[in-house]
């Protein structure tokens, strides 16, 4: 074996050739990537900013829903050999489920007490990581991968290529924003969550059952995790620490205007746009490095957020 | 009983960075998610010092407590008036940047790779003597006119500000104190385990150390100390459980804030019971401070 | 307010009381054990420590690794154990923190006095043991990627109480594939692909684009990536255009399986050279595996005769496939069985000496005749079995040896 020097060391920026053929369709296929990859931040980020506008708190259990979620649909359709919508289906059932669970054990006696919203915070962290730790210790010893739902794992539109799983989670979060502003403006349901979200003791006041819509919300949220944690596990692969991506959902919705729901789709898109985009211009090595700097400043030019309005939070 | 010290030690590394959350969290209310990467900066610039020159302990404590206020002070300046999740936004991507850079450079850093052959210097009675200072400054700073100012900013910003509290001044002050303590637990984690890499310092440390301090109580000094003890043996004590002992860690702190919303100790601190006990010995009313 | 102080005060109790609790009852049950030792002979049973990443983000290999061990005890132990004594195996896990392991590897030294320590795969896991293994000088077995792990690399000095085993570190693991690429096959031009984050897969690279321009050839092109991320498609775009011949990828097997997905996805076949995490369960996880061309290194054939019974134990004990970190473990535990018995005794100094220099020919599964080398406490010219998989169809080609 010859001798190495350990110190020899990767050029730390490496400047890669101009590429051949770059020309305007490459940043064409670019955007389709980043916007691929953004919709993936965007359902995470509904889910969260959906709790966020009615209780103020970041909910960090979210990425630990997506996660058993996520495992639940594995163990379904391999265990099961249930096709792709009946999982789908299934799984948003149990991410409602253990949402609401998670309701009960994690905010609901917090929330009751009017305790410090931090407290909701940390009680959501810490159940963030304990399913995320459970799923540890019950399928530790090995990775696993859903079976192949598609005959095509991706389609050709023109010279681009789409993957199927990020077009569905695109198209799936599209549907659930129209949903969601349907129920939020036009149902009686939606008025008392956005009443709630404004003033939660006039809303009980007026007679409506906070706990109740609250639960209803949880549901909504944990439908969404549910979904995006299957979503992430065909797409991706199926691993514990995917609860992290819950950052990038935080991070997507504080952009778009925390609270704010169709803020928190645009809010996901312009991360991932901006993340493939970084890594093309100054590698992937740097890329945390220029998120961290557009995200301060974009928060001074514009710390409403991308559709410039807050649900108000109350001092 | 070199295990013993080891694991105490080990505490005392952590107790330092926890009081500087208290400082933040507790003290001002400011949400700092990215707090382990001032301690990943403290660790590094002992590391990187202390395997290329042979210097005192002393310079590298001072070198790293610098080097923290100096970061704290560029990412505070830009986010500290922004509301509360915004600092947490951008000090959770501040430390992912920050181990981003660590693993670029790694020419000076080591990247990945980390950095290996600190001697060991820290010692259980060093770190005692550091902690205890750290408790000391704390303490201070918590009666002194700033740290009633951070209480006053932390109840109500809004009334703080009409009392002439300048409250970007105030935060700001203490996110780069704080950034300084915590810096400084890193330079005692570098001197102790004589190896650091990027990856120990995630958010998941940050984190706990949130959740240390709110167990403990998020008023009480004496709180977020004794919880800081208690999570440290906890996992030692519970090794036998291997990968359970997590899992009962969270059913405490999940406990603890549902029906102790104010934490184990509440608003109480250990000093305050000296001071019942000589007022019921005296049995002197009490009298308020300011009459004294 | 009275109720909630009690609550306060009842909880404190109950969790320093379970604390002396647990704390008391170690203290009673360690004097016991080495009473045990010591009176009822010390020729009852040999304690052997484990400190590993049973949780936290590494916790598949972990897992992996320590079943490996504790098949090979149990084997061990219905073949009569060691020197005629019986073997017990304590692990701890570490939740992949290097304070955590330090403080793991004091308890085993001085808490369960155990003779020997067998800890994982990670680098950053036995870097943190160096200085430790010193002071309280119980030998350790791990399987560190970092050559600086066991040698002092500016002195040139191992460090004595670390040891490398059954598997060639990073840097002998680079230069095996990439001899082998050159020598047999016509691929010339290198796309390098590493994990800036993951210390297996910055030295891994570094090594082979040294070996690689040493032997005449062109490295195109360095991409990198970071721990969570979820989009290499960009990366791949700029391998391709920048003429690879091939992807040097020494990554997770949760990265290559992105990787592989989203290669085959935008129509990019560049074959993938060097990944050792590309044996199975790999090809079983992605969605189209007759895209994946590839050569990589792993320390043994899974499909072999010679893991054909350690396969079957596994199955048995955990109902699922061993992988070959579950191999790794279980010929660390063969290795250090191998140096007790020349050593004559569970005593760690003699265990350390017996490790360094007794290790000679030893037959296990990575190897027939396994040598430890004094010098720098790794496996003397441990070759790896290379692998080839053509269009999803996984073969291998055998042991291979550099030079």
């Amino acid at each position: 074996m010859p001798a190495i020097s350990l110190y020899y060391r990767l050029p730390a920026l490496h400047s890669y050739k101009r590429l051949k053929g770059e020309s305007h369709m490459y940043y064409i296929q670019l955007l389709i990537n980043g916007i691929s990859l953004g919709s993936v931040y965007s359902v995470i980020a509904i889910g969260f900013t959906l709790i966020f506008s009615i209780l103020k708190f970041s909910n960090f259990s979210h990425g630990g829903v997506m996660v058993v979620s996520a495992y639940f649909g594995y163990v379904l359709s391999t265990k099961l050999n249930l096709g792709f919508f009946p999982t789908l289906l299934m799984v948003s059932v149990f991410g409602a489920l253990v949402a609401v669970v998670v309701q009960y054990i994690g905010f609901d006696r917090i929330r009751k007490s009017d305790g410090n919203v931090m407290l909701l915070f940390v009680s959501s962290a810490t159940l963030g990581t304990l399913l995320q730790n459970i799923i540890v210790i019950t399928f530790s010893s090995t990775y696993y991968s859903y079976p192949k739902f598609f005959t095509t794992s991706f389609v050709k539109i023109g010279n681009f290529t789409v993957g199927v799983t990020d077009l569905m989670m695109l198209v799936f979060s599209t549907i659930c924003i129209v949903v969601l502003m349907y129920v939020l403006y036009k149902t009686r349901l939606g008025i008392s969550i956005r009443a709630l979200s404004m003033d939660a003791n006039t809303t009980q006041l007026m007679g409506i059952n906070a706990s109740f819509v609250i639960a209803v919300t949880f549901m909504i949220s944990g439908c969404l995790a549910g979904v995006a944690g299957m979503f992430l596990g065909i797409s991706y692969s199926l691993y514990p620490q995917l609860n992290a991506l819950v950052f990038k959902g935080m991070i997507a919705s504080i952009l778009g205007g925390l609270g704010n729901i169709s803020g928190a789709l645009y809010g996901g898109l312009l991360l991932g746009v901006a993340e493939v985009f970084l890594t093309n211009f100054v590698g992937a090595s740097l890329m945390p490095v220029f998120t961290f700097l557009f995200s301060i400043i974009f928060l001074l030019v514009r710390p409403q957020g991308i559709s410039g309005k807050f649900t108000l939070e109350k001092v | 009983m070199s295990y013993y010290i080891t694991v105490l030690t080990s505490i005392t590394v952590d107790l330092v960075a926890i009081l500087s959350m208290y400082l933040l969290l507790g003290l001002t209310g400011i949400f700092s998610m990215g707090q382990a990467s001032f301690m990943c900066i403290g660790a590094y610039v002992t590391g990187m010092i202390a395997t290329r020159a042979d210097v005192p302990m002393g310079v590298c404590l001072v070198l790293s407590i610098l080097a923290g206020m100096i970061c704290a002070l560029f990412v505070g300046m830009p986010c500290i008036k922004l509301r509360r999740d915004y600092i947490a936004l951008v000090t959770l991507g501040f430390g992912e940047a920050i181990v981003a850079l660590l693993n670029n450079m790694n020419n000076i850093t080591g990247g990945a790779l980390g950095i290996t052959g600190i001697p060991r210097k820290i010692n259980l009675y060093w770190g005692l003597l550091i902690l205890i200072l750290t408790i000391l400054f704390v303490v201070n700073f918590k009666n002194s006119k700033f740290g009633r100012q951070c209480i006053a900013v932390k109840n109500d910003e809004i009334s703080a500000a009409a009392m002439g509290i300048n409250v970007a001044r105030v935060k700001l002050l203490v996110f780069v104190i704080a950034g300084g303590i915590t810096a400084m637990s890193g330079c005692l984690l570098a001197y102790s385990t004589t190896y650091v890499e990027p990856l120990a310092f995630g958010v998941n440390r940050t984190i706990n150390w949130i959740s240390t301090v709110f167990v403990g109580g998020i008023n009480s000094l004496s709180g977020s100390t004794v919880s800081g003890l208690i999570f440290g043996i906890l996992p030692e004590a519970l090794r036998f459980s291997s990968s359970g002992r997590i899992i009962l860690q969270c059913l405490i702190v999940i406990l603890v804030v549902n029906f102790l919303p104010q934490g184990l100790f509440g608003e109480n601190e250990v000093g305050d019971i000296f001071k019942k006990i000589k007022r019921k010995l005296t049995k002197k009313p009490t009298v308020w401070e300011g009459e004294k | 307010m009275e109720m909630r102080k009690l609550l306060a005060i009842f909880i404190i109790v109950l969790m320093v009381a379970s604390l002396v609790g647990c704390g008391s009852s170690n203290n009673e049950a360690t004097p016991q054990e080495t009473t045990e030792t010591t009176e009822a002979g010390e020729e009852d049973v040999i304690l052997i420590g484990g400190v590993n990443d049973l949780s936290a983000d590494r916790s598949v290999l972990g897992n992996a690794i320590n079943r490996g061990v504790e098949l090979a005890v149990k084997e061990i132990n219905e073949a009569g154990g060691i020197l005629g004594k019986k073997v017990v195996y304590k692990v701890y896990d570490n939740r992949n923190d290097a304070q955590e392991t330090i403080n793991a590897y004091t308890r085993l030294c001085n808490v369960d006095n155990v003779s020997a320590v067998i800890t994982s795969d990670a680098s950053s896991i036995c870097m943190a043991l160096i200085e430790v293994s010193g002071v309280e000088k119980i030998p350790v077995l791990g399987m560190p990627s970092d050559p600086r792990a066991t040698m002092n690399v500016a002195t040139g000095e191992p460090y004595p109480y670390m040891f490398l085993v059954s598997q060639p570190n990073a840097v002998a693991q680079a230069n095996i594939i990439a001899h082998y690429v050159n020598e047999n096959t016509d691929l010339k031009k290198a796309a390098v692909f590493y994990d800036q984050s993951n210390a297996y897969s910055v030295a891994n690279s570094e090594a082979f684009i040294e070996f690689w321009k040493e032997l005449g050839n062109e490295v195109t092109i360095i991409e990198t990536c970071n721990k969570n991320d979820q989009d290499y498609k960009t990366q791949l775009y700029k391998m391709k255009d920048a003429g690879a011949e091939f992807i040097y990828c020494p990554i997770t097997t949760t990265q290559l399986v992105l990787l592989a997905n989203q290669a085959s996805q935008n129509g990019i076949g560049l074959p993938y050279v060097g990944a050792m995490d590309m044996a199975d369960p790999f090809l079983s996880l992605i969605n189209n595996p007759e895209d994946v061309n590839a050569y990589f290194q792993a320390v043994a054939d899974m499909k072999s005769e010679r893991v054909a019974k350690l396969n079957a134990a596994y199955r048995e004990a955990y109902g699922e496939d061993a992988t070959v970190k579950s191999v790794n473990g279980y010929d660390a535990m063969y290795i250090l069985k191998a140096a007790i018995e020349a050593a004559g005794s569970a005593d760690p100094e003699a265990i350390r000496d017996a490790l360094e220099n007794k290790i000679q020919n030893l037959k296990i599964l990575v190897s027939d005749n396994y040598t430890m080398d004094p010098k720098t406490h790794a496996p003397k010219d441990l070759g790896m079995v290379i692998c080839k998989i053509t269009n999803g169809k996984l073969e291998t080609i055998g042991y291979y040896e550099a030079n």
